[in-house]
């Protein structure tokens, strides 16, 4: 029997601003347990909520990032449940009026991705298990930290398609500077829902709940294994349950959680002590004018107005700094091609290499001109590569490093000029295979020249005069 | 009225004829003599109060002193004050202290103001059936009766100048009734709630029990205004200054029949005498009608106890207050703890609350009662086009408020004539007009519409002063 | 359905455990309860809407740090601490 994957994903994200979202307690990774907790946090009795400007503002922003309408008067409810990493026992929400609305991503297959909402909350404290004495210890620091949820409607069939569509959330969530949108610390979270149906068949089937997935890899490797598993029930008869499943990262299996969570009612109603948040369409557009632009917009540029290879433009904006760096750089030198060979190639090379990158010790007026060296044919390319290793670890100068390194091609016009005056003259039997037109001989008077005048004058520029004295 | 208004002990302090100490030695002394008898105060702060006196007399002493510096004032235990008992009446709380001042104490404090100790409450200040931990404090018109507010007993049998207390669905007015004294509940959002230990923040608030309704103008204005820690406080200014100014010449008040319907033989000639004496101040008496009335008190049960099972859902031991001994697991130890620490009423109330939230109820009762409140508003709206202000009974009979009916549905009853302006949120004030065969105060109640505190304490201060000369103390 | 049962799921619900003679007189009353708050029910609220309180983005609070509770404060009321956290048993599940 051949089924049809149908999957919707909710994706939380921890939105990088520098206060928790109802209240003024720093929020930052790390650091002792309880030191970043008040009364409102902590759910001591008495404290009310002080609803962050910041944390609206950033949900915006990745509301514009992801295409979604933005609601001009939003609201908080409270969703409630007992649960010890939630001191309040319920957790702020937005249920029936979430900031953001209708937005959508679209895959590199053309699939459209629906985006249902995104809408603000606030994150639970973190438990630590004490197995020995059998309690649970627990730590506000995360408590109230600001989240968005971000959900999809269930336009993805595939396990490719879910995570591509997570990688582009991510990034467009960095681009943003909203989130930095880590899996693997947890400032991105990625729930799946997914279900089979029959191939062609108009009726969803049951979903299972997939938590716990902390990588993009895991979210590949969950949904494949959930669409055997799914597939194998379906098959043998059986029925596929409703329920929350966790990825086990080590034996690449979901594993049911107790169901109890299903029977679940969170007697939401809006929350009594937060007004209804309004926002005029003015703040809503100058927030968008404050906007970075985003990754897509940027790719399209590099690939129509720069004429650069997609595959060279995909890399340059696989991050927003190093995007920003080469608009930077091509701003002052715009030689677009060759600053993105310089990136694709050499600087990529050197961020693999030593893990580093962004914060780059050198400008990109730096880069810029060690573009403009090559071109003027003051540096060959091998030096140029050996120059920007020097830029990239010890930071410099590209002109004092390569005057450090003796890499500075003199150029000597007069010399090069008597130079090929010489060699045209000993090997004029080549010159004529050249002028019947032979173009491997050019090589091999290329080869005579540089050898007179050394490494010191730039292959380009011999090949330039050359070919001119040929002629 | 017995014992010193904050005006009396603000010029002696002032003049220089009784020092701040000795006057907070005088009321801690009374306090500790009476209370007990009385059961007013849960915790009589007397190290506290002393230190706070010394600091006030120094502000005296350099002329640097405010309208409540030095004045001697009951907090009710429901309002947090940083590091002195707050039990808000319940086992729950018992050994509670908080780590921060509520807002209004930061600004008593910040005038100099002698907090003496908290006062005993109702449960979480659910008022009716909601027996506080400690035991009722006693009427002091009558040590057999009780009364839901330690705050409005130690007013009026002077154990403190004057109080600052909590209300939920009028127990400030209900308490100030039942104790001959002056009760005001200011607009919703007039005051922070930042502190404020509370079940329903949609119809809290925080307001004044004291001698006369002057003294509450001096209370109110030094606690009201807008404060970024709760985000449902509004500023807004209501004109304390020109309060004394009590021409009532040509205003309009309305007595709501529908409350005046349910009321007793004797609290309906109250009203009316009442009535009678506004007229000869020079008011237009006018009947008027509060339709849906007989919704308020549904609608009023559903949404407080709706809010209150969020608002209680922190009490879970974990990081203050009671915690049980019983229970391995996390929700075990959960449920033994809420069980063991909360009382009657305030389960009833949990219970009823989970079923109105509930999967299919919520729109058949929270947000229907949600639409009676708009409905409510309203209807108040529409009155105060016609009227300045309303006048009508704190309740159907001079009673106490010991949970002495059958049932609970019936206790509830007590609350019939002040719910509605709870769920308006509306300022309403209680000043005694009338005393009942027994001797027991009976209280008028005056609604003013949103914002017009000051108005309402004006109108109330013109009554008083023709009231003063019918005026019966307590015994105590 | 049975009373007690229906007040035993609402005390699972709002997290309480009852004695067998609280449930049932909390059992007992609750009809008259119900018949209480069921008097909304006859309001006429056609057309309302609720009119909730409203806060502006322009004033709403500024992104900047303030001090949290030094953490003996938040810790002091706790009955039970341990390694500079609240405890709880464990959960189940």
């Amino acid at each position: 029997m051949r089924y049809d994957v149908v999957i919707g994903l909710e994706i939380h994200a921890e939105l990088s601003t520098k206060t928790k979202i109802f209240c003024s307690c720093e929020q930052y990774f790390g650091g002792e347990q309880n030191t970043r907790c008040c009364a409102g946090c902590a759910a001591l009795p008495g404290a009310l909520p002080v609803f962050n400007k910041q944390a609206i503002t950033y949900a915006v922003k990745a509301g514009l990032a992801l295409d979604c309408g933005i609601s001009l008067e939003s609201a908080f409810d409270r969703k409630n449940y007992f649960y010890p990493d939630l001191p309040k026992a319920y957790q702020i929400s937005q249920f029936y009026k979430p900031i953001c609305v209708n937005g959508k991503v679209i895959l590199s297959d053309n699939t459209t991705v629906r985006v249902n909402r995104i809408h603000l909350e606030e994150d639970a404290g973190k438990l630590i298990h004490d197995d020995y004495h059998g309690v649970s210890l627990a730590d506000y620091n995360r408590s109230s930290v600001p989240l968005i949820e971000i959900v999809t409607e269930p336009d993805i069939s595939s396990a490719e398609q879910a995570r591509e569509f997570a990688e582009i959330v991510a990034n467009r969530l960095r681009y943003a500077e909203v989130c930095d949108a880590k899996m693997e610390e947890g400032s991105l979270r990625c729930d799946v829902n997914i279900s089979l149906k029959p191939s062609g068949s108009p009726i969803l089937g049951t979903r299972a709940e997939i938590k716990n997935l902390n990588s993009f890899k895991s979210i590949v490797r969950a949904i494949e294994y959930e669409i055997e598993r799914q597939s194998e029930l379906l098959d043998a008869g059986k029925k596929v349950v409703q329920e929350t499943r966790r990825f086990n990262e080590n034996h690449g299996r979901t594993i049911a959680m107790r169901s109890k969570e299903e029977a679940q009612d969170y007697r939401y109603f809006p929350d009594p002590d937060i007004p209804t948040i309004l926002i005029e369409q003015a703040e809503v557009d100058k927030i968008a004018s404050t906007m970075p632009e985003l990754p897509e917009a940027r790719l399209a540029r590099y690939i129509n107005e720069y004429n650069l290879p997609e595959a060279a433009a995909k890399i340059i904006i696989t991050s927003k700094y190093l995007s920003d760096f080469y608009d930077s750089t091509v701003a002052i030198y715009n030689n677009y091609s060759e600053i993105a060979n310089l990136f694709v190639v050499e600087l990529f090379r050197l961020i693999n290499d030593y893990q580093i990158d962004k914060d780059f010790k050198f400008t990109p007026k730096e880069l810029a001109r060690l573009a403009e060296m090559l071109d003027k044919g003051t540096l060959t390319r091998a030096a140029q590569k050996t120059v920007l290793e020097i830029m990239y670890t010890c930071g410099g100068t590209p002109d004092n490093i390569a005057k450090q390194e003796n890499l500075i091609l003199e150029n000597d016009l007069e010399a090069l000029e008597q130079a090929i005056k010489q060699v045209l003259s000993e090997y004029q039997k080549a010159v004529q295979e050249y002028k019947d037109g032979s173009l491997k001989v050019f090589g091999f008077l290329m080869g005579q020249v540089s050898r007179i005048v050394g490494k010191s004058t730039s292959p380009a520029i011999i090949k330039e005069k050359l070919t001119k004295a040929l002629e | 009225m017995q014992g010193y208004t904050i005006r009396q002990a603000r010029a002696l302090l002032d003049k220089g004829k009784i020092g701040a100490a000795e006057l907070t030695r005088y009321y801690l002394e009374r306090a500790a003599k009476l209370s007990p008898k009385l059961n007013a105060y849960i915790t009589i702060a007397a190290a506290e109060a002393e230190k706070e006196a010394l600091r006030a007399q120094a502000m005296l002493d350099s002329g640097n002193q405010k309208p409540l510096t030095g004045i001697p004032i009951a907090i009710s235990d429901n309002i947090s004050t940083k590091g002195m008992l707050t039990t808000c009446g319940s086992r729950m709380l018992y050994n509670y202290k908080p780590v921060f001042d509520a807002t209004v104490i930061e600004k008593l404090k910040e005038q100099g103001a002698v907090i003496l100790g908290k006062t005993n409450i109702s449960e979480f200040c659910l008022g009716d059936n909601a027996s506080s931990f400690f035991g009722a404090p006693a009427n002091p018109y009558n040590v057999d009766k009780s009364t839901s507010s330690g705050a409005a007993a130690a007013v009026c049998a002077d154990l403190a100048v004057c109080a600052i207390s909590a209300d939920i669905g009028g127990s400030i007015v209900q308490s100030a009734s039942l104790c001959g004294v002056v009760g005001i509940q200011p607009t919703y959002g007039a005051v922070s709630r930042y502190g404020m230990i509370s079940s329903a923040p949609s119809l809290s608030q925080i307001g004044a029990i004291a001698k006369d309704a002057q003294d509450c103008v001096a209370l109110l204005s030094a606690i009201a205004g807008k404060d970024m820690r709760d985000m449902t406080s509004i500023g807004y200014k209501s004109d304390f200054a020109n309060v004394k100014e009590c021409n009532l010449q040509g205003k309009t008040i309305g007595i709501i029949t529908e409350y005046i319907a349910q009321a007793s033989a004797e609290v309906k000639a109250a009203i009316e005498n009442t009535a009678q004496t506004f007229k000869e101040l020079g008011c237009n008496i006018v009947q008027v009608s509060l339709p849906s009335a007989k919704y308020a008190l549904s609608a009023y049960y559903i949404i407080s106890s709706a809010e209150a099972t969020s608002s209680f859902a922190l009490y879970d031991g974990i990081r203050f207050g009671y915690r049980s001994k019983e229970g391995d697991t996390f929700e075990q130890n959960l449920w033994h703890t809420r069980g063991e620490g909360f009382g009657e009423e305030v389960k009833r109330r949990l219970l009823l609350g989970v079923f109105a939230l509930g999967s299919g109820n919520y729109e058949k009762y929270y947000y229907k009662a949600k639409l009676v409140k708009e409905k409510l508003k309203a209807e108040f709206n529409a009155i105060f086009n016609t009227c300045d202000f309303l006048l009508c009974p704190v309740a159907a009979e001079q009673g106490d408020n010991t949970a002495r009916s059958a049932t609970s549905v019936q206790n509830w009853q007590a609350s019939a004539f002040t719910v509605a302006q709870n769920l308006a949120g509306l300022p309403c004030a209680s000043t005694a007009c009338g005393y009942s065969k027994e001797g027991m105060p009976i209280g008028a109640q005056l609604i003013a519409p949103h914002f017009a505190d000051a108005k309402l304490l004006a109108c109330a201060t013109a009554f008083e002063q023709v009231f003063a000369s019918k005026r019966k103390e307590a015994a105590v | 359905m049975d009373k007690l049962n229906f007040i035993k799921q609402l005390e699972e619900l709002a997290a309480l455990t009852l004695e067998p003679q609280e449930r049932q007189k909390y059992a007992d009353e609750f009809d008259s309860i119900l018949e209480f708050i069921d008097v909304i029910k006859e309001a006429d609220t056609a057309g309302l809407q609720v009119q909730p309180q409203v806060a502006e983005y322009k004033n709403l609070r500024e992104d900047k740090p303030q001090p949290s509770l030094p953490r003996e404060q938040l810790l002091a009321n706790a009955s039970i601490t341990q390694e500079d956290s609240f405890v709880t048993a464990k959960v189940v599940g």
